[in-house]
């Protein structure tokens, strides 16, 4: 370990205070942010000239925003997007903004809805947005799951419930992943839990078309994750000619996947718990860090650079260096033959990418999470504790400003995102602040960044390899018809075009005709699979299918539920008393509290009643009930309450009555949620089964900033048994 | 998330208190049940490279991550740790370890080890180990596993040929595994909900063993899921029988319940004081659990927020008993980042809630960041680090400062006080040696070559640290 004596000293040393007059007549480069890390993916910018020092109190600070920001701004036609969170109390929420990049003038926020998570309020919006240059819509991926195309004036082209629609998974980290853009795609990742082969809870990639929101391919590289929460953002390379996304895995994999495709081309088992950093791909050649278990070694944290020409399992032949480096959750960044390093205690390390030794070490403080920007010989970084650092770069770093960025109340802002450079200024969200940092002088000029420099894609033979049936999966309307097309890939990735498959269906009632077009059974809810055949090649596509309302279930099924329930894995039809119901049992492994999604996940105005019965296991007690919209009615056992709430961590809109409420005895639950111009309301009643239906609700809450529709589930908390049964929902109308 | 709440609870070390413990009489998080990081022993290294091996009697491998000890006592050293290492040969994966060696050579002796828990990282984090450092005596060590059991253990393991009981149905019985008397399950027999895992550092009096129990919040952070179980138990040392359970703070605990009891007698009366997960100091009479004073360390506008970034703290750091008042700060799970904190002088002698009566001086806010460590005090100077990388030296009177330093790193250990110096490990792995007294003044720096979340202990001339991966005895050799 290098001593510390380089850098150590907080205190801001003027080492040199060259004072280039900031010339206004040599060109400058202007041009956007494009992506969290840049337009080339390494946290560089050909910006010139850039300011060396700024202060919170005005020094080169060209404008300033109250903005709560935990992500990286993205700059794009003139305008900053950024992702954070706003309000109090009931108007607590997350939120993408745009704001004039020139003026700081707010232009729109979108609210990023969060509900049926338990991610808390101050780690909303961790997650950057992309931009896709050709038709300027902006992606957003909320904490709470839900996918957001916005254009430019923040209209919604296209959403999804990842969450109701695929079973993402929130947990309480609020690690969420930055979408990537790549050609027509626009790509995401997650831990998913949703149905049939994609029930098991494993990390995986969804591709999306970015115009419509089709879902093009899924694809799970991996096995069981270690971490719930990650945040290793993909990156697109090119390598051997092949066209490769690149990211880590909750498996504790590095993963290069076809970008078409999803299909698997190598893998690089890194460590034993989840990775949180973003790949950097130089060439051929992948970095990647971590500061968890190593899977061969009892010591923590490891950079690596790995050798990203390799087809298979490469963990064992194409791993180039390794370095103690514990990057943890920061990412690296590259320029003029160096790599930049940070660790998880925020020491920067300017390291040969030829063997991984550093050639200085700098600390910036204590906490790393966010990512070097390197441009006009300089290092921007931002440090958790709101230090933003300024360093000169060359045999030795040279401290040129830092910054420490506080609260009104004299605590440090926490800051977890990365600069972002554009238009010659630096852009910097915090949680005091959003900022706009350059030369009060220099004229402002907006152009368009460069594309991403890939090398040039091997065509590869015009032979069929793989086919794929787009749209990947479908949520339709039992009786309706979908539209499903097979595309055929070369071995490169390459995309050969539409072929003519013959069709089929498995499980699923209903037909499916020679241009693949399905129409299903309209007399029932169901889901199963559509595949398509191409001379040997063969390929499958999904379908939930469901019946309009009022639905009514009785569990009377053989086997352990429906196949087109979302997150079931954790609960089973079981017979009791004689009847079938739904059982939510004491789990052998993992967590007792889970939810499960029974219908469509745009249903809104109706009402969801259902009968449950609670237990007891020594001092503890069952919670459990019903969801509806995006809101909970949740009968608490050991508080004896009853409780209405949307966002579970935060309790934004929430209230709760005392309820009585006795264990090993059935009740019937009513849940009703209200749609108004200006706020939905949900009421909630409960009364003993068999009990005259009480003419007053129960409960009562109002929503103004409400969640517009969502699927009809079930949720329940289950240190002993917990079962549902005969589940109505019906339209309020 | 919480690479450590549990650490912090757990970091180990010495002690010399005002109460009239001999130190040779056991070992244990904090030398003494007054759990002052201070230490009697002399002829200490002032500085060593382990890079060279300058000061370096042995050194030994243990797991990835190690939260727990050292302790030494009876001629071995302890040290609570993961399966990383694989010590014990056959036996591979998650698993939590108490770790023994020879404290003279080094030699690895045995070790105890705890299947994870079923409901994984909401009751038992993955790969965090055993992080109770143990108090051992007679022949016993006694801690509290990552399964949430208490544990009465053999020193000798194995070794000695016998299986003690009454436990007696060990699954590995070879002679490097663990001899287990007996074990008491905190979620089994009494509903304890630990939050992210059990890391109590137990302590003895008398024949009563106490400890926290890690009870907490679900995986949401919200709820409570079992605020009838206990935060804090006494156990019968000889029959692992309950002797009294509490569960005060129940429904108000914050977060989760890590920080570690300690012992004083008051004017002749005994107490057992116990920070409790929502922010108060709980002190019973030990014999009985009968509540004597209560104390809330957080101001009454201070405000708990999801995520870290609140004002209301819970307490990790151990009270220390000094000259009859406890010593000890407030503070969160590291992952919830720096923040305000406070260090506070509590006077042990009135009854009831005495939270607006009992405060002798403190340093709060602006004044004193979070911090997970325990005080050092020693001649009427208060040592106490903070997660921010602070190390301060406070007149133990008046809390006025004397100094600070900056080891520009985060610290979950605490600092450590013998032979006139002062010892404290940061997360860079960087040991700072600085000379005990009113004037700041760094004796040397050297880095250990992994992260140290735990304190120095001192036995026999020796000083013992642990950092995540590597145990090393340190001294001037014959």
């Amino acid at each position: 370990m290098l001593p510390r004596s380089l850098n150590t000293s907080r205190v801001f040393v003027a080492f040199l205070l060259l004072l280039v007059p900031l010339s206004l007549l040599t060109p400058l480069s202007a041009e956007d942010w494009i992506a969290w890390r840049g337009a080339q993916q390494d946290g560089t910018s050909d910006a010139k000239n850039l300011v060396e020092s700024w202060s919170q109190e005005g020094e080169n600070l060209i404008w300033r925003q109250d903005f709560i920001g935990r992500s990286t701004p993205l700059v794009f036609n003139g305008r900053v997007f950024v992702q954070g969170r706003a309000g109090t109390g009931i108007d607590e929420r997350e939120l993408v903004a745009a704001f004039d990049a020139e003026t700081g003038e707010q232009l729109w926020e979108v609210e990023i809805k969060a509900f049926l998570t338990t991610v808390p309020y101050n780690r909303a919006g961790w997650a950057s947005p992309a931009a896709d240059r050709e038709s300027g819509t902006i992606y957003v991926q909320g904490v709470g799951g839900m996918f957001l195309a916005l254009d430019e004036d923040g209209n919604t082209v296209w959403e999804k419930s990842l969450l109701e629609e695929y079973g993402r998974y929130s947990g309480y980290g609020g690690r969420t992943h930055t979408p990537l853009v790549d050609e027509d795609q626009v790509i995401i990742s997650n831990i998913t839990t949703g149905w049939g082969k994609l029930g098991a809870p494993r990390h995986r990639y969804y591709s999306f078309d970015k115009r419509t929101g089709e879902l093009l391919w899924v694809s799970t590289p991996g096995g069981q994750p270690y971490d719930l929460n990650t945040q290793s953002n993909a990156v697109i390379a090119v390598i051997n000619g092949q066209r490769l996304l690149v990211g880590g895995n909750a498996d504790g994999h590095v993963y290069a996947l076809k970008t078409r495709t999803g299909e698997k081309v190598w893998e690089f088992e890194l460590s034993k718990r989840g990775i949180n950093s973003t790949p950097l791909v130089v060439g051929s050649t992948v970095f990647i860090g971590h500061s968890e278990e190593n899977i061969d070694e009892a010591v923590l944290g490891r950079t690596v650079a790995i050798d990203g020409s390799g087809t298979g399992d490469v963990t064992g032949t194409h791993e180039i260096w390794r370095q103690p480096y514990k990057m943890g959750f920061p990412s690296p960044g590259y320029h003029d033959g160096r790599l930049y390093v940070m660790d998880n205690s925020a020491n920067l390390y300017a390291v040969n990418p030829e063997n991984g030794e550093h050639f200085w070490e700098y600390s910036l403080g204590t906490v790393g999470k966010s990512a070097p920007v390197i441009a006009d010989g300089k290092i921007y970084a931002t440090e958790v504790n709101g230090r933003v650092h300024i360093v000169g770069l060359g045999d030795e770093p040279v401290r040129l400003d830092m910054d420490e960025v506080e609260m009104p109340n004299g605590r440090y802002a926490e800051t977890y995102g990365s600069p972002a450079i554009a238009y010659g200024r630096i852009y910097l969200a915090t949680e005091e602040g959003l900022y706009c940092i350059g030369d009060k002088d220099r004229e402002f000029e907006v152009s368009p960044s460069p594309a991403l420099k890939l090398p040039a894609e091997d065509r590869g033979s015009d032979k069929p390899t793989v086919i794929r049936v787009m749209p990947a999966e479908v949520e339709m309307t039992a009786g309706g018809t979908a539209d499903y097309r097979a595309v055929a890939f070369n071995e490169k990735g390459r995309q050969l075009g539409e072929v003519d498959a013959s069709w089929s269906l498995d499980g699923v009632a209903g037909s499916i005709d020679e241009d693949g077009v399905l129409t299903t059974a309209g007399d029932r809810s169901q889901a199963g699979e559509i595949v398509a055949k191409f001379g040997e090649l063969e390929a499958r596509a999904r379908v939930r299918s469901f019946t309009g309302l009022p639905v009514t279930e009785t569990f009377d099924i053989d086997g352990r539920g429906r196949a087109y329930w979302i997150g079931a894995g954790r609960y089973q039809v079981t017979e009791l008393d004689g009847e079938k119901v739904l059982e939510k049992p004491v789990a052998d492994r993992g967590l007792l509290r889970s939810k499960m999604f029974i219908g469509p996940h745009d249903l809104e105005n109706y009402t969801i009643t259902a009968d449950v019965r609670g237990g007891q296991e020594r001092r503890r007690k069952t919670d459990g009930g019903l969801i509806n919209s995006g809101y909970i009615l949740d009968l608490f056992g050991i508080d004896q309450k009853l409780e209405i709430r949307s966002w579970t961590a935060e309790l934004r809109m929430a209230k709760s009555v005392p309820f009585e409420w006795e264990m090993d005895v059935w009740y019937t639950m009513k849940m009703r949620v209200d749609q108004f111009p200006d706020k939905a309301v949900i009421y909630g009643k409960v009364w003993k089964r068999g009990e005259p239906e009480p003419d007053e609700w129960t409960i009562t809450a109002e929503d103004t900033r409400p969640v517009r529709r969502g699927a009809p589930g079930v949720q329940a908390y289950s240190p002993a048994s917990f079962y549902f049964d005969n589940v109505r929902i019906e339209s309020n109308s | 998330m919480n690479r450590l709440t549990l650490a912090l609870a757990t970091a180990g070390a010495l002690t010399l208190g005002s109460v009239a413990f001999a130190s040779n009489d056991a070992a244990m998080f904090g030398n003494t049940p007054s759990r002052n990081m201070v230490s009697p022993e002399t002829g200490l290294l002032s500085s060593w490279d382990v890079d060279e091996g300058t000061g370096v009697l042995w050194r030994q491998k243990v797991g990835s991550q190690t939260y727990a000890g050292p302790v030494v006592f009876d001629g071995k050293v302890f040290v609570g740790t993961n399966n990383e290492g694989t010590r014990r040969e056959g036996i591979e994966g998650d698993k939590g370890v108490l770790m023994a060696f020879d404290e003279a050579t080094g030699e690895f002796l045995w070790q105890a080890t705890h299947d994870k828990l079923g409901a994984g990282r909401v009751n038992d984090w993955p790969l965090q180990g055993v992080c109770s450092t143990p108090f051992v005596e007679n022949g016993i060590v006694y801690y509290v596993s990552n399964q949430a059991t208490v544990v009465a253990a053999d020193i000798d393991g194995f070794r000695d040929g016998k299986n003690d009981g009454p436990k007696v149905d060990e699954k590995l019985t070879t002679e490097i595994d663990a001899d287990i008397l007996w074990e008491y399950d905190l979620i089994g027999e009494l509903d304890v909900f630990p939050h992210n895992l059990a890391a109590g550092s137990p302590l003895i009096a008398g024949d009563i063993i106490f400890t926290t129990t890690g009870n907490g919040v679900d995986e949401g952070h919200v709820n409570i899921p079992s605020p009838l179980g206990p935060s804090f138990v006494a156990i019968n040392k000889n029959t692992g029988e309950l002797v009294w359970e509490n569960a005060a703070p129940g429904k108000a605990i914050l977060h989760g319940t890590w920080s570690n009891p300690a012992f004083g007698v008051v004017n002749g009366t005994e107490q057992v004081a116990f920070p409790g997960g929502d922010g108060w100091l709980y002190v019973f009479e030990p014999k009985t659990g009968h509540l004597l004073w209560k104390y809330d360390l957080n101001p009454k506008d201070s405000k708990w927020e999801l995520g870290g970034s609140g004002t209301r703290n819970n307490v990790i750091s151990t009270p220390v008993f000094y000259k009859n008042r406890f010593y000890l700060g407030v503070g969160q799970d590291p992952e919830h980042g720096e923040g305000p904190g406070g260090f506070f002088a509590i006077d042990a002698t009135l009854e009831g809630d005495v939270t607006d009566k009992a405060k002798v001086w403190s340093v709060e806010g602006e004044e004193f960041n979070r911090t997970i460590s325990t005080a050092a005090i020693h001649d009427g100077i208060v040592y106490i680090a903070d997660l921010s990388g602070f190390l301060y030296a406070m007149d133990a009177e008046t809390g006025e400062k004397y100094w600070t330093y900056d080891t520009f790193a985060a610290i979950w250990g605490s600092a450590f006080v013998a032979d006139g110096k002062v010892y404290l490990g940061d997360e860079d792995g960087d040991v700072v040696v600085l000379k005990a007294g009113k004037t700041k003044e760094v004796i040397s720096e050297q880095n250990m070559g992994s992260a140290i979340y735990t304190t120095p202990v001192a036995n026999d001339g020796k000083l013992y640290i642990v950092t995540r991966s590597e145990l090393f005895a340190l001294g001037a050799g014959d």
